[in-house]
């Protein structure tokens, strides 16, 4: 299972690079998302240093769901998703390797972002330990509950706007916990991150235990 | 024993149940209204606004039962792969999302009065919020065009990911404003309401219920007509094309 | 009329303006559904 899961995986990240669609569109995307808070919000005014966290995560919410249906709309068009279903592999290690590739992809971005939060507003960065745990728990739990839900919303004709409108929800504790875990390990708040952190886990947990169910009716009738 | 009525096929989505339910809604309703605007005196804690707590419990606990529905309907689907769950899910959610958003109306006139303001980041709104949106998304999901058995295993999905979905939720808003705020607000119902405000009470859920189990039948029924119709577009839509293919 | 009384007044009028709206909408939908359909087949419950 696990040698399938990373050929899928695999095969996702190859794709990735080739087209490079992520690189030239999404990531200047999320960098774009980081200045207009900038103009939004006054930057003399400390407005933006408060709120750093919040916006961090709120530019890795918009960029994932980008890359979510990038993702998946490639294999629609393709037939790729077909050709999946018809080659054999567990449902399971095909969710599996979704979600790795897209744990990696999302790692990515998050560590340029981190670059342009440090850049554009020159945020200093403490407790690594706690920003790496609480950024990986938050990760795969965006690409367990994406995978679920960009394979659902695949074929769909008008996927491009209700991926947003069923993932941005979905995902409003993760921002939550997300946002608050930063507060902490950035020390703008004082108080307990791990216990973010833990429920960031239970969610990333929750939707690869899900995932793994779901993936088959998923992948046959959706 | 055959009536002129029983020879005439019934209209509408009406039976012996739905009118005997419809019945006892309707006068449990007149009863909530007696006694919720005119009987019931106000509240110790709450003063008059506790008339408006008598429209906000019976909607809330009409859209969980709602949403339960869903719930429960969708794990069934995806077991079973009856056409019943998936209508029965949908229906329910549709109704659940309609009795949400008065909730979420009548809590915000509620605010109004108590707080002043409309709106505030008491834990129990943000998570109605949120939980609201996701059961859109279920029906925009399924007012999308799709063949059956794909449209049903999309909302079952969508309603299984939904409330496994609503404790986190809970949980995270929960802790975020349980730092800021303390206790949440709406739960100061008065724990010694007695009398004729909790008979009012009382009197309110059980008519939002019993509402709530009507609609559901007949939305249900309307659900599977829908089927029906087109089910019979598509075969006549077939049988045209066959004659076209025959004279040309 | 006082405040308290306005939105006491408008959170009665939203709950039942809403949902009867709705029911009568859900009722006048199956009156008309069902004259599409043949009586044989309205059935309200199937495990096709």
């Amino acid at each position: 299972m696990i040698r399938e899961a990373l050929l899928v995986a695999g095969k996702d990240l190859r794709l990735e690079w080739r087209s490079k669609v992520g690189l030239v569109q999404i990531v200047p995307f999320a960098i774009l998302v980081l200045m207009l808070f900038a103009f939004a919000l006054d930057p003399d005014r400390g407005v933006l240093e408060r709120a750093t966290p919040g916006l961090f995560w709120v530019a890795v919410l918009f960029s994932s769901v980008l890359t979510l249906q990038r993702s998946f709309s490639v294999e629609a068009e393709d037939g790729v998703l077909d050709a999946l279903r018809l080659s054999g592999l567990a449902p399971v290690s095909i969710f599996w390797g979704k979600v790795a590739a897209l744990t990696a992809q999302l790692l990515v971005l998050e560590m340029i972002l981190a670059f342009g939060v440090a850049i554009f507003y020159g945020t200093t960065f403490h407790s690594i330990g706690l920003l790496v745990v609480v950024a990986l728990a938050a990760t795969v739990g965006i690409a367990a509950s994406g995978a679920v839900y960009g394979a659902l919303a695949a074929r769909l004709r008008s996927r491009d706007t209700l991926l947003p409108l069923l993932m941005l929800p979905l995902l409003a504790p993760v921002l939550i916990s997300a946002t608050r875990g930063f507060e902490i390990g950035l020390e703008r708040q004082a108080g307990g991150g791990w216990t973010w952190a833990a429920l960031l886990a239970v969610f990333a947990l929750v939707y690869l235990i899900l995932g793994s169910l779901l993936f088959r009716p998923l992948l046959e009738d959706a | 024993m055959t009536t002129v009525r029983d020879a005439r096929p019934p209209t509408g989505t009406g039976s012996t149940g739905t009118r005997a339910l419809g019945a006892v809604a309707l006068v449990l309703l007149v009863l909530t209204i007696v006694y919720g605007l005119i009987i019931s005196p106000p509240d110790r804690l709450l003063g008059e606004t506790i008339r408006i707590i008598y429209m906000h419990v019976p909607t809330v606990l009409a859209a969980y039962a709602a949403f339960i529905v869903t719930a429960v309907s969708s794990a069934m689907y995806l077991w079973k792969r009856t056409e019943f769950w998936d209508l029965l899910g949908a229906s329910a959610a549709e109704i659940g999302v309609l009795f949400f958003g008065v909730t979420i109306i009548v809590g915000a006139f509620w605010g109004k009065i108590t707080w002043g303001v409309f709106w505030r980041w008491e834990p129990r709104l943000t998570t109605s919020a949120v939980l609201l949106l996701m059961y859109i998304g279920y029906l925009a999901v399924r007012a999308v065009p799709a063949d059956t058995r794909t449209r049903a295993t999309r909302s079952a999905i969508i309603g299984l990911v939904a409330v496994v979905n609503i404790p986190i939720v809970h949980f995270a808003v929960d802790w975020w404003r349980g730092l800021h705020q303390g206790r949440t607000v709406l739960s100061t119902i008065d724990p010694e309401m007695a009398g004729t405000q909790l008979f009012a009470m009382y009197l309110s859920m059980a008519a939002g219920i019993v509402v709530f189990v009507w609609l559901l039948l007949h939305r249900f029924r309307v659900a599977f007509l829908t089927e029906r119709v087109e089910e019979t577009g598509l075969d006549e839509a077939i049988a045209q094309r066959r004659a076209e293919g025959v004279s040309s | 009329m006082t405040e308290t009384t306005l939105y006491i007044v408008l959170s009665w009028a939203v709950t039942f303006g809403g949902i009867g709206a709705y029911a009568a909408v859900t009722i006048r939908r199956g009156r008309r559904l069902s004259e599409q359909v043949e009586p044989q087949r309205r059935r309200w419950m199937s495990s096709d």
